[in-house]
């Protein structure tokens, strides 16, 4: 946590000192290649776990329930964010 | 959306890739490196923006308000609808949910504490759907980031992107929401991160 937030903030005062230069930009738009990476590692993981023998299909159908909870209680979270918090501030 | 099936290839590939070679030493070192160079691409984004400071004198309550009912609405909606997960119960569903995209933290600390009260089988399974339910929660924020935005907003955006709209969804909210909600995403993250251990624990200990 601490690490994430300390390399964050070095990116951020790195891009303070380096505006005047045109390749820190270019480096920074290489974003969505990491984040590719990073999802080709993350399906790696999950790939490598299956292969235990565990039955996945009640694993992956209870996880897809939890999901679909989480996200609709964010969205109605928000809304209520919005319906009664937002107009008030 | 070109994108978007992109990442969803990438994962695909990559699950295919882990299921025909297995474990490989050193691929968790290798996630961890690659998100130091993802927080470093996105901070320099961040920093390379000559409208930083006017983003930050921006900031309103609701960036505050935010990730108090991300928590809260996840929270209520996994116990209202727990009784639909017969295998486990309401405490170990808000074991699970109140990780809010922490796949990592949450498939551990899941799998560790409950292992004396459910056994190892029971724990690792409970470790796994923790761990697959927050992935799903990562790669429909990023994956619907334009859906969302477009239809239920930016704070939904943010808010379903959980603990990741800090790093992973953070270059998705920046495009689909705008540069102004960045300082926003980031103090959700932030906020939920460091919550995310004790509520795991919290409910676990139930």
């Amino acid at each position: 946590m601490i690490e994430i937030i300390g390399i964050l903030a070095a990116g951020v005062i790195a891009g303070r000192f380096l505006r005047m230069y045109s390749w820190p930009a270019k480096f920074a738009g290489l974003v969505t290649v990491t984040v590719c990476a990073l999802i080709f590692v993350l399906g790696y993981s999950v790939g490598a776990g299956t292969t235990s023998g565990t039955d996945m299909l009640p694993v992956v159908g209870e996880a897809v329930c939890l999901t679909l909870l989480g996200l609709a209680g964010s969205f109605a979270g928000v809304w209520f964010l919005k319906r009664f918090l937002m107009k008030k501030s | 959306m070109k994108g978007n099936i992109i990442v969803l290839l990438c994962f695909v590939a990559g699950w295919t890739a882990g299921n025909l070679a297995g474990v490989i030493d050193g691929m968790h070192s290798l996630s961890v490196w690659l998100l130091y160079l993802l927080m470093f691409q996105v901070g320099l984004g961040i920093g390379l923006n000559p409208d930083l400071g006017k983003m930050l004198r921006s900031l309103r309550m609701t960036d505050i308000l935010l990730p108090v009912v991300t928590m809260a609405g996840t929270l209520l909606f996994t116990a209202a609808g727990s009784f639909l997960i017969s295998r486990w119960s309401m405490a170990e569903c808000l074991a699970v949910n109140s990780a809010c995209g922490y796949y990592s933290l949450s498939s551990i600390l899941v799998s560790q504490l409950k292992e004396p009260t459910l056994g190892v089988a029971l724990a690792t399974q409970l470790g796994t759907v923790a761990l697959l339910a927050n992935i799903f929660r990562e790669l429909a924020a990023l994956i619907g980031a334009p859906l969302i935005c477009r239809f239920l907003g930016p704070e939904s955006e943010i808010s379903a992107a959980g603990v990741t709209s800090v790093d992973v969804c953070l270059p998705a909210i920046r495009k689909w929401c705008g540069p102004s909600y960045v300082p926003s995403a980031i103090i959700h993250g932030v906020l939920i991160d460091i919550s995310t251990p004790f509520f795991i624990s919290f409910f676990c200990s139930l």
